[in-house]
């Protein structure tokens, strides 16, 4: 996949912008990361039962202005409403050399770009794991998502240099299951980056 | 620094973000000086970036009497938000006049200049047409107003009404017992007592810093018995729970003292000499043999007792102690008088047993009471054992015959020989200690020797008055004192005022003002609703007392003399009073040409005032709280932040009038004007006699000047002052000082022991301030007789409010000192928020209403809607409302006062006769409301 | 500023352990109100009462909360589904219309009220005092709850993000940078002693008042009742009362031990007074309390707990001594609070 190049001030950030209409999209089948990679006993016993990660698939577009990589991911939702929890959506890079099945291990951990519904902004984070996360303090991501014809598109703002790794994938989490932390649906595959 | 940076930081991981809340810059002493009684709390005010941050109760009491647990840490969950309310949603800021209609809810932020000048101007009006005695103001126990309010009304010759009157927290059956009602052990001395009736009390919502004394009264042996009609929280930690009828106590006791008489395990030398029992009483009047009858001259109030050895005996006015004579406590013996006629006469007791037998068994009671005959002589037997002390409220007081509820508890004391040592006694409410609190705002000026010149007058009153009669004690002295001014003001000068001339305002018993300004001719003449005993009507009684002149001096503002300007200042008259919308907004409100409200927080009165005026909260000023014998303690509140907004504290506030007031009238070209007693005032003195040029507007010199005069008045260690307050932010009283309730506990304070009122009675035998000068269980004013309640007895409830099938009670609540505190968010988020009214599962069912529906409650007198709490805490047939929900919190702004018709029993009015008579916050009529009548139906949701 | 101007105060290491006298607690909500005004009265922690007071048998809170799950299963070792307590279970956290009542023109028609939805609308202490049983005997008591900072914290091993730790001494304490909001902890803890800041969208719950323990202080819910009804200390340190009246004379007992945590916070259970027969005659041999109900609290060792209590009882009434019940009176308030007798007034302010 290329990341398209617009130049001119358009407003990539607005996942709404007319901009994101001629910039290409792949879709992505989702799968969800497995139970037994679920890190605590506790999720593992409590989810046993409970199925968790059934969003199918999402799209990734990536644009660029010179300065920041910007990251579009749409998916269809059930729009039920739940009151606890809200629809989150990730893009992973492979920085750490982590898996993207599990959203990195102990050893090797992914990057995680994440946003979630009526939460101002992103949040830069380092993935050990399913849920396994720590907040990357100061990294200048910016994040907005819309609801719009039963579908969410978000998208994110940040370093350019997070396409160095050549690939992203995506994890979503569907809030009115009450899913969070290591219970989302990520992409079997990577997508791949490619510099326009 | 912060509060961590030199503290070790252990816990790893652990968010900053605490540490960082729990930092302040400064600290001060605090206490929450309203009606919160006993209250006292010494907090520590914590305070950052010049905003109170929050408060934590101090904890540095030690240990008074070894192996009794100490005071730690007095303070309640509303001391414990205080902070909360001071800059809560209901905080006063900025003076509000009323636009619109009065309680119409707008208002108008104006400037404190053009809000006083109004009301000045009003207050001139008022004094120009009947004197300054048209302006009133309500008693309030809110500590902090006291003084100023009562200073500002004194200087402009105004009246004030009796606060006790109002909330009626006088316990009138001790009253008409021991000639005082204010007998009041110090908390800790609970943990000594081996029998704890909890008895018309809940302390577990009223006394939650003091409980515990209670509880570990029980972990060193004791037993605590709960006797209520409903299975209320003081059950919990009871050994017995006693479901009584609503209102039948009387019964209860009565049967408690029959079995320890029948049983001869009453403390007989007890009662010869501590109780009139041993009294002759003539069987033809079946009034006491007096001196007169005998000797044909003598004394009206001198009584005889039977020396089996000799026969007649005169009873001892001086001394309680009989020095081994066993007067006869039962016996019939003829008796030749002074004309030589011979009557037949008889020891009270023996008509105190004869009337017991007849009517009080324990099985006789059952029929009445509902308790089982085997827990009155179980109680009993516990009782006459051990030593006992009754926990009493303010509830039985609220009952129409609440003074035989409370006669009934005196004589299970007397009869178990339980007052005047430790761990016994009944309890009531006590002021007093802090005398200087007052003389330095009424001495001639600033200055010990000023003290001096006070402390020396009331003394030479004093001996004066005793002089008349060699067998009075300093108690008595001082009573005889206080009724004489009582009756003599608004004529004379009161002792101790600052001014030659022109000082001192009115006051009298509320119950003058509601039957003659706001209506309640109507209700207690109703005789549906009133005591079906009574052998006249309500307006005979009431037209007897008055042409006997029993209220001579007292018996005001009468007809013709309407109230035209009322300043609440703290109080809250239109809550408090049983029936604040259907009695006194149709009846008094249209009188009053100016209605103004001084508070720190918006009240139901505010709300239908026509200014309200901001005062500084309790943090806000330097005060003290209500001194009470229950802590022995002078607790002391600093000013630990500015005013919020443009509060000012109350001294302040009284002086701007003033000075406003004189200004407005030299533009009139008024200067003068005459008061009640006929003298003149100048309006361009009053500020400067207010302030005492100034001095009492300094709020440190003013504290510490108080604190100053009391340790002259001998009360405070000599030497203690502002400094000593700051520091220590409480300071233990060593004596009573000489004002009546304080004396009235007729013990002396020791230093290392709890205290325990009576002792001077119990232990050398000091005469009691009764008519009798006995613990009184024999009144033979002739009204009492007309009665039938001579004795002790047992009389059912009126149905007050009508015929209805279920009876309101009520009673302070967990979550709020009266009104204060129901808008704290914090203390609302303790409860559900909103006023309710429990009633039983079988009673909800019967009406179709399920917990947390909106009900009406309703009599003839008027009705209420609340939310519904079904529990089966509260018996069938009862329903509770607990006290000091505000008006606004009801849908219409009605709440439970006003479906009570506020009766008041008739014979309170009766006077002539000893200690019946009259002084600030004792013996006066007072308005009843427990087991008023009344059902509920479901009301629709909405319904206004 | 402040800083404590008597220097530092290890707290050491053991296991720190409350006890609730629950024959002490009358039910005034001080500790929770004390709380409250200490650490949660920012926006977005409207609804949280770290220490909470709930009349049992209720439904407590959150609504149900002993119905919820959670936990540890004692038999497996394996931790128990739960319930997410949602808002509505907890309830209250309300807004009030002040304005309008007071100043909107509206007297004596609008009146002061939660602004809440009517329908399932609960709070902290909704079944204050309803209890159980039938009118003359029904009954009920208070139980003061707060997080019981247990030994095997489920919602420490639950945590995916590692934000909980238990510390030294015990206490379990949150690492709110870390915390990702997934609320994992409040499905697991049993006790439902877990909020959620939806403001800040962090977990948050009882610190254990750890920054008044760093310097010394007792934790306010203990410092600050009134009741004299809490004690703080160290389990492990022989001469405290806590480790007395837990381990030696066993009168403090867990709540729902079953739900396998091992809290670490213990409950004098309540004597409650006697039963009223049919004839309405005084049964003494019953206290009003089932003890079928007590026992579904603390476990079968309740029996023993209150038989120890009531011989002890029996023993001082007949004139003898019992170091039990001396304890639990505490002639010296400080007695309570263990080795955290710092004043913190006392704590010198520098600018
Ligand atoms: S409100 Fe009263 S009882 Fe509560 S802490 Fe203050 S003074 Fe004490
Ligand atoms: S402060 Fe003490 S007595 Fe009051 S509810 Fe809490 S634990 Fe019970
Ligand atoms: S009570 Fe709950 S939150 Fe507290 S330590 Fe135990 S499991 Fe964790």
């Amino acid at each position: 996949m290329k990341i398209a190049k617009i130049s001119g001030g358009a407003s990539l950030a607005d996942p709404t912008a007319s901009a994101w209409a001629s910039v290409e999209s792949v879709t992505v089948p989702l799968q969800p990361v497995p139970l037994d990679a679920q890190p605590t006993s506790y999720i593992r016993e409590a989810w046993a039962g409970r199925s968790y990660g059934k969003t199918a698939q999402a799209s990734v577009a990536a644009a660029t202005d010179g300065q920041k990589l910007y990251v579009r991911l749409s998916w269809k939702d059930d729009e039920r409403p739940n009151k606890e929890f809200q629809d989150a959506v990730a893009a992973v890079f492979p920085d750490g050399g982590g898996a993207l099945g599990t959203l990195g291990d102990a050893e090797k951990p992914v990057a995680v770009w994440f946003w979630e519904n009526g939460r101002s902004g992103g949040n830069s984070l380092t993935s050990h794991g399913p849920g396994v996360v720590r907040k990357d303090p100061g990294s200048g991501l910016a994040a907005a998502g819309e609801l719009a014809g039963g579908s969410w598109n978000v998208v994110f703002g940040g370093p350019l240099a997070a396409a160095r790794s050549g690939r992203v994938g995506v994890a979503v989490w569907n809030g009115s299951n009450d899913e969070r932390g290591g219970l989302a649906a990520v992409s079997r595959d990577w997508v791949s980056l490619e510099q326009a | 620094m912060t509060t961590t940076e030199s503290s070790e930081q252990i816990y790893t991981g652990a968010p900053d973000l605490y540490r960082k809340r729990w930092e302040w810059d400064a600290v001060y002493w605090g206490t929450h000086c309203v009606d919160c009684y006993p209250g006292n709390c010494p907090m520590r005010v914590y305070v950052k970036d010049g905003i109170v941050w929050r408060e934590e109760q101090a904890g540095t009491f030690g240990t008074i009497e070894p192996g009794v647990p100490d005071f730690n840490p007095m303070g309640c969950q509303k001391g414990a938000s205080w902070s909360q309310s001071l800059y809560g949603p209901d905080r006063l800021l900025y003076p509000l006049k009323r636009v619109g209609e009065r309680g119409e809810g707008k208002w108008n932020r104006v400037s404190w200049d053009d809000a006083l000048s109004d009301i000045a101007d009003s207050m001139i009006d008022a004094i120009q047409e009947n004197g300054p005695q048209t302006i009133c103001h309500e008693g309030t126990p809110e500590m902090a107003t006291v003084a100023p309010t009562g200073k500002f009304f004194s200087t402009i010759g105004g009246h004030g009404l009796d606060l006790n009157g109002s909330i009626n927290d006088f316990s009138i059956g001790l009253y008409e017992t021991f000639g005082k009602f204010s007998p009041v052990s110090s908390a800790d001395d609970w943990f000594n007592s081996e029998i704890v009736l909890i008895w018309n009390m809940n302390p577990i919502f009223t006394r939650i810093p003091f409980y515990h004394f209670i509880q570990e009264a029980r972990y060193n042996g004791a037993e605590v018995i709960n006797i209520s009609p409903d299975v209320n929280p003081s059950h919990l930690h009871a050994d017995y729970q006693v479901p009584i009828n609503g209102g039948t106590d009387p019964a209860f006791g009565l049967s408690l003292v029959q079995v320890m008489m029948a049983e001869n395990i009453a403390h007989w030398k007890f009662l010869r000499e501590q109780t009139d029992l041993g009294y002759l009483v003539r069987l033809d009047t079946k009034r006491y043999l007096r001196q007169g009858d005998v000797e044909g001259k003598g004394r009206e109030d001198q009584m005889y007792q039977w020396d089996p050895a000799s026969g007649l005996k005169l009873a001892d006015r001086g001394n309680l102690f009989l020095r081994g004579v066993e007067v006869a406590m039962e016996g019939v013996f003829d008796v030749t008088l002074a004309d030589g006629s011979t009557v037949q006469v008889t020891p009270a007791c023996a008509l105190l047993r004869a009337h017991l037998d007849a009517n009080f068994t324990p099985e006789k009671q059952q029929a009445i009471t509902g308790v089982h005959p085997e827990t009155i002589r179980m109680i009993a037997r516990k009782v006459a054992a051990k030593k006992t002390n009754i926990m009493l409220g303010y509830n039985a007081s609220k009952f129409y015959h609440g003074d035989l509820i409370e006669r009934a508890m005196a004589l299970v004391l007397a009869a178990s020989g339980n007052w005047g040592r430790k761990g016994t006694g009944i309890r009531c409410w006590a002021a007093g200690m802090h005398d200087g609190q007052f003389i330095a705002t009424q001495k001639p000026g600033p200055g010990a020797a000023n003290t001096e010149i006070v402390l020396s007058s009331r003394d030479a009153a004093l001996a004066a008055i005793k002089q008349t009669d060699p067998t009075m004690t300093t108690e008595i002295a001082v009573r005889m004192l206080g009724q004489l001014q009582q009756k003599m003001q608004g004529r004379n000068l009161r002792m101790g005022d600052g001014e030659s001339a022109g000082s001192g305002g009115t006051s009298s018993p509320p119950a003058f003002w509601w039957y003659w300004q706001a209506g309640y001719d109507k209700r207690w003449n109703n005789k549906d609703w009133g005591d079906d005993s009574m052998a006249r009507t309500f307006d005979e009684y009431f037209e007897e007392a008055l042409s006997k002149g029993w209220w001579d001096g007292m018996d005001r503002p009468r007809p013709g003399a309407e109230p035209r300007v009322l300043i609440e200042c703290g109080g809250n008259m239109l809550r408090r009073t049983r029936g604040g919308k259907t009695a006194l907004l149709p009846n008094l409100w249209p009188k009053l040409k100016m209605v103004v409200t001084i508070d720190f927080r918006i009240s139901q009165t505010a709300l239908y005032a026509d200014y309200v005026l901001p005062a500084a909260q309790h943090y806000e000023k330097v005060g003290f709280h209500i001194p009470t014998p229950h802590l022995m303690n002078l607790t002391f509140s600093d000013k630990a932040a500015e005013p919020a907004g443009e509060a000012r504290n109350e001294w302040d506030i009284y002086n701007a009038l003033l000075e406003k007031l004189a200004e407005r009238a030299a533009a009139r070209g008024l200067t003068e004007y005459t008061d009640t007693a006929g003298s003149k005032r100048r309006y361009a003195d009053l500020a400067r006699i207010y302030s005492m040029d100034g001095f009492l507007l300094d709020e440190d010199r003013l504290a510490d000047e108080q604190i100053r005069d009391s340790a002259l008045a001998g009360t405070l260690p000599m030497g203690t002052n502002l400094r000593t307050l700051r520091q220590k932010g409480f300071v233990r009283f060593i004596d009573w000082g000489l004002s009546p309730m304080a004396v009235a506990q007729a013990s002396q304070i020791l230093p290392n022991e709890t205290h325990v009122p009576f002792r001077d009675h119990t232990e050398r035998g000091d005469p009691f301030p009764t008519y009798a000068r006995r613990a009184q269980f024999y009144i033979d004013h002739p009204w009492f007789l007309e009665a039938k309640e001579e004795l002790p007895t047992h009389k059912a409830n009126p149905k007050m409010g009508g015929n209805y099938p279920l009876g309101i009670t009520s009673g302070h609540n967990r979550w709020s000192i009266h009104t204060m505190n129901q808008a704290n968010k914090v203390i609302l988020g303790t409860h559900r928020g909103e006023p309710n009214v429990i009633v039983n599962p079988d009673d909800a069912a019967a009406r179709g209403v399920k917990d947390d529906d909106l009900i009406r409650i309703f009599n003839d007198v008027s009705s209420f809607t609340s939310r519904a709490k079904v529990a089966p805490n509260v018996r069938p047939g009862q329903i509770i409302s607990y006290n000091g929900w505000a008006g606004f919190q009801y849908t219409d702004w009605s709440g439970e006062n006003e479906i009570e018709p506020g009766m008041v029993k008739w014979i309170g009015f009766a006077g002539g006769y000893g200690h019946l008579q009259h002084l600030g916050t004792e013996w006066q009529p007072v308005p009843s409301s427990r087991w008023t009548r009344c059902d509920f139906e479901k009301a629709t949701e909405g319904e206004r | 500023m402040s800083t404590n101007g008597t220097g530092t105060v290890s707290t050491g290491s053991g296991q720190l352990a409350w006890v609730f006298d629950l024959n002490k607690c009358i039910g005034c909500q001080t500790c929770s109100v004390a709380c409250k005004v200490l650490w949660t009265r920012e926006s977005g922690e409207e609804q949280q009462w770290w220490c909470s007071v709930n009349t049992q048998p209720g439904l407590g809170t959150p609504k149900g909360w002993e119905s919820m799950g959670g936990g540890i299963d004692v038999a497996t070792g394996k931790p128990r589904a739960g319930h997410q307590p949602t808002r509505e279970e907890f309830g209250g956290g309300w807004d009030f219309n002040y304005y309008e009542v007071f100043y909107g023109g509206t007297a004596g028609k609008a009146h002061l009220e939660p602004q809440a939805p009517r329908e399932n609308r609960w709070a902290m202490n909704w079944d204050e005092d309803q209890g159980a049983g039938e009118w003359p005997n029904s009954y009920y008591f208070y139980l003061p709850r707060i997080c019981n900072h247990c030994t095997n914290p489920v919602c420490v091993s639950a945590c995916p993000t590692g934000a909980l730790v238990k510390q030294e001494d015990g206490l379990v304490l949150r690492d709110e940078d870390v915390c990702m909001g997934d609320r994992f902890c409040m499905e697991a803890c049993p006790y439902k002693k877990i909020y959620f800041n939806y403001e800040r969208h962090v977990a948050q719950q009882c610190i254990g008042c750890f920054p008044r323990i760093e310097a010394g202080v007792a934790p306010a819910c203990v410092r600050q009742c009134p009741g004299r009804a809490v004690f703080i200390g160290r389990l492990s340190d022989e001469d405290s009362p806590v480790h007395k009246l837990v381990n030696e004379w066993k009168v403090a007992l867990p709540m729902h031990a079953e739900y396998g945590t091992r809290p670490n916070v213990y409950y004098v259970p309540p004597m409650s007074p006697a039963r009223l027969k049919e004839d309405m005659s005084i049964d003494t041999e019953n206290p009003r309390i089932p003890n079928e109900y007590l026992e579904s609290l603390f476990g079968p060792d309740v029996h023993t707990a209150l038989g120890t209590l009531k011989s002890e009882m029996e023993k001082v009434r007949g004139g003898g001594k019992s170091e039990i019940l001396s304890t639990l009176i505490a002639y010296h308030w400080t007695e309570l609070l263990g080795p955290f007798t710092q004043d913190p007034a006392e704590l010198t302010p520098v600018s």
